[in-house]
């Protein structure tokens, strides 16, 4: 299944001192049972991000990352901003979660947690689930492993898993 | 070819068909068995090309005696006595010799046992789905069955005795099309209609279709250690040699020749220097006039701090001598249909590995089959770039990759393809695991 990091979030993830509940999400991306979606905005904001830039460049070679089309991305971003629906300024991650199909985010920012969770943002044809950790701390908790074994949060045809 | 079949063969035990691409990358841990698929590749080719008993200790390749190439499946109470391998290639609609081609596949199967510490096809099959024949040694030697099925008729037919003109090389399956049509006669019924039926119908099959795959010459195979350079050459033998011997001669035959020919290889040949940074000019120093004379190749790499000059080929790195017979290969007007190319990136800094991968790309789009086997990621991912640039004319499933994986008693391999995005398309779990653990183990996380 596909899913999305959110910029704010990289220490979490991909920093040296990751948290428990950044390091479990990280962790289903090395043993494939998630495959990160990048492109567009979000991916020039990681790539700014020295670690991530190097983990990127492994994980793509390798299938461990899916890359979309800047260009669709981009585009895509523009006409949410014309449509102005989004209460965020992260059209752009709302953006590459519409192009990808990726339905989970993990995110701590409350006003894209929104977004992306509202359906009128994001549900053709599922809607969005948030991974966060401001709400649930940065320990893994209940809720954080369910979210993770859900099997059917992909709105991407060619998602295998 | 599209694609191979391989069974109990080497590291290979169960059956398992994998496709060939245009553009095919062999990747994955030493001893996994590339370098055998190679060899496997070539022989099925030989056997295409001119129908004789294979040779799998063929340059470049040594696979050793039977005993070597049988799988070892780790368990003495299954002994095995076979192997089996082949392949399929698909018939190209209205570029062939048949307007009806399109989408027919012909199939072509053979299965080795032990003669005499060497492996020999005891059966070979070739089919198109619906017509086929099948020609098998008997239990006893020197005993020829052929069976074959030609639109509704099913002709089997036995041939014994010694074989004149053929001795104990491989029965041709032309001259096995012919007996089945004689016999068709023979056995069923006394229509000559009827046999020239049969025999036009596998005369095609063999001639024709299962022609095609040696339309023109078998593949070229590059060892993956080309020969020494030399100060000065003697000119020698310009039969291909998958050390790249003959490269040098080939190159002074042709700079003699001179012409438009001389004109467009040396271009080529500059101008993937120069994409790759080995070299920007190359030219032949010859000394005196005829055919015989010695000769020596001089290129030229420019760039701050350089004179310019023209440098003998051995006072250059290493990287330009072990690379000319590749891309010599690659550029040559009368190159072969296809490549078997072994680690083609050896003393390559990345950037000239890299600008193979475009190479590969270009020559791959042009109708040949390149078949790489690789621990280059810098080539792969410059395939993937070309592929999401739209910079070449393949198409992403004109790339495959082959990622040969262990198991316990023997290797899987596993096809991956790319999207137009260049993407990784279904990775198993184990592919590219241990440089995830690097680079992980680098960051800290």
């Amino acid at each position: 299944m596909c899913l999305i990091v959110d910029n704010n979030v990289r220490h979490e993830v991909f920093g040296e001192t990751p948290t428990a509940a950044g390091s479990l999400f990280k962790n289903r991306i090395d043993n494939r049972n998630y495959q990160l979606v990048l492109g567009g905005g979000l991916l020039r904001e990681l790539g700014e991000y020295g670690a991530f830039k190097r983990w990127f460049r492994t994980a793509s070679r390798y299938g461990y990352v899916r890359r979309i089309d800047d260009q669709t991305v981009d585009d895509k971003t523009r006409q949410l901003l014309g449509d102005g629906e989004c209460i965020s300024n992260d059209h752009h991650v709302i953006a590459l979660a519409l192009v990808s199909g990726a339905r989970l985010l993990f995110t701590n920012d409350h006003r894209l947690q929104t977004d992306f969770t509202n359906p009128l943002v994001v549900s053709h044809p599922k809607r969005g689930k948030v991974y966060t950790t401001v709400r649930r701390g940065k320990d893994v908790t209940d809720v954080h492993r369910k979210l993770l074994a859900q099997r059917n949060l992909c709105a991407w045809s060619g998602c295998g898993k | 070819m599209d694609s191979i079949t391989v069974k109990n063969f080497r590291c290979f035990g169960e059956e398992q068909t994998v496709p060939l691409a245009p553009l095919t990358l062999l990747v994955g841990e030493n001893s996994t068995g590339k370098t055998s698929f190679l060899a496997l590749i070539q022989e099925l080719a030989w056997v295409g090309y001119g129908e004789v008993p294979p040779n799998f200790k063929r340059a470049p390749y040594d696979l050793g005696s039977f005993g070597e190439i049988l799988h070892d499946p780790g368990d003495m109470s299954s002994r095995l006595e076979s192997f089996e391998a082949g392949f399929t290639r698909n018939l190209d609609g209205g570029s062939g010799n048949h307007s009806d081609d399109n989408g027919r596949t012909i199939e072509f199967r053979a299965r080795f046992e032990n003669r005499q510490g060497v492996p020999f096809p005891v059966r070979r099959r070739l089919g198109d789905g619906t017509n086929w024949i099948e020609h098998s040694i008997g239990a006893e030697q020197q005993k020829d069955v052929i069976q074959s099925k030609a639109g509704d008729k099913t002709v089997d037919a036995t041939v014994s005795g010694p074989r004149p003109g053929f001795g104990d090389d491989l029965l041709p399956l032309s001259f096995a099309a012919r007996i089945a049509g004689h016999a068709s006669v023979h056995t069923d019924d006394e229509n000559g209609e009827e046999n020239s039926e049969v025999e036009e119908i596998l005369r095609r099959l063999v001639l024709d279709d299962f022609g095609q795959v040696s339309e023109t010459r078998p593949p070229f195979a590059s060892a993956p250690v080309r020969s020494r350079p030399s100060r000065t050459y003697d000119p020698a033998d310009v039969f291909r040699d998958s050390e790249g011997e003959h490269t040098p001669t080939y190159l002074a035959r042709m700079s003699m020749l001179g012409g438009v020919e001389w004109e467009k290889l040396q271009n080529r040949l500059i101008d993937s220097g120069r994409k790759s940074g080995l070299f920007d000019d190359l030219k032949i120093e010859r000394f005196g006039d005829s055919e015989g004379s010695p000769f020596q190749i001089h290129v030229r790499k420019l760039g701050s701090g350089r004179d310019g000059q023209f440098r003998n080929l051995v006072d250059m790195g290493y990287g330009i001598s072990q690379s000319l017979p590749i891309l010599t290969e690659l550029l040559r007007d009368d190159s072969p249909n296809a490549f078997l190319l072994q680690q083609p990136e050896v003393h390559l800094h990345p950037s000239a590995q890299a600008a193979l991968g475009t190479l590969f790309c270009n020559v791959a789009s042009s109708g040949k089959q390149i078949i790489v086997e690789t621990h280059s990621e810098y080539i792969v991912d410059r395939i993937r770039m070309e592929i999401r640039d739209q910079k070449t004319d393949l198409q992403p499933e004109d790339v495959s990759v082959l990622y040969f994986e262990r198991g316990e008693n023997d290797v899987r391999i596993h096809p991956i393809r790319f999207d137009e995005m260049g993407n990784v398309m279904n990775a198993p779990d184990g592919y590219g695991k241990f440089f995830m653990d690097e680079v992980n183990r680098s960051l800290g996380i």
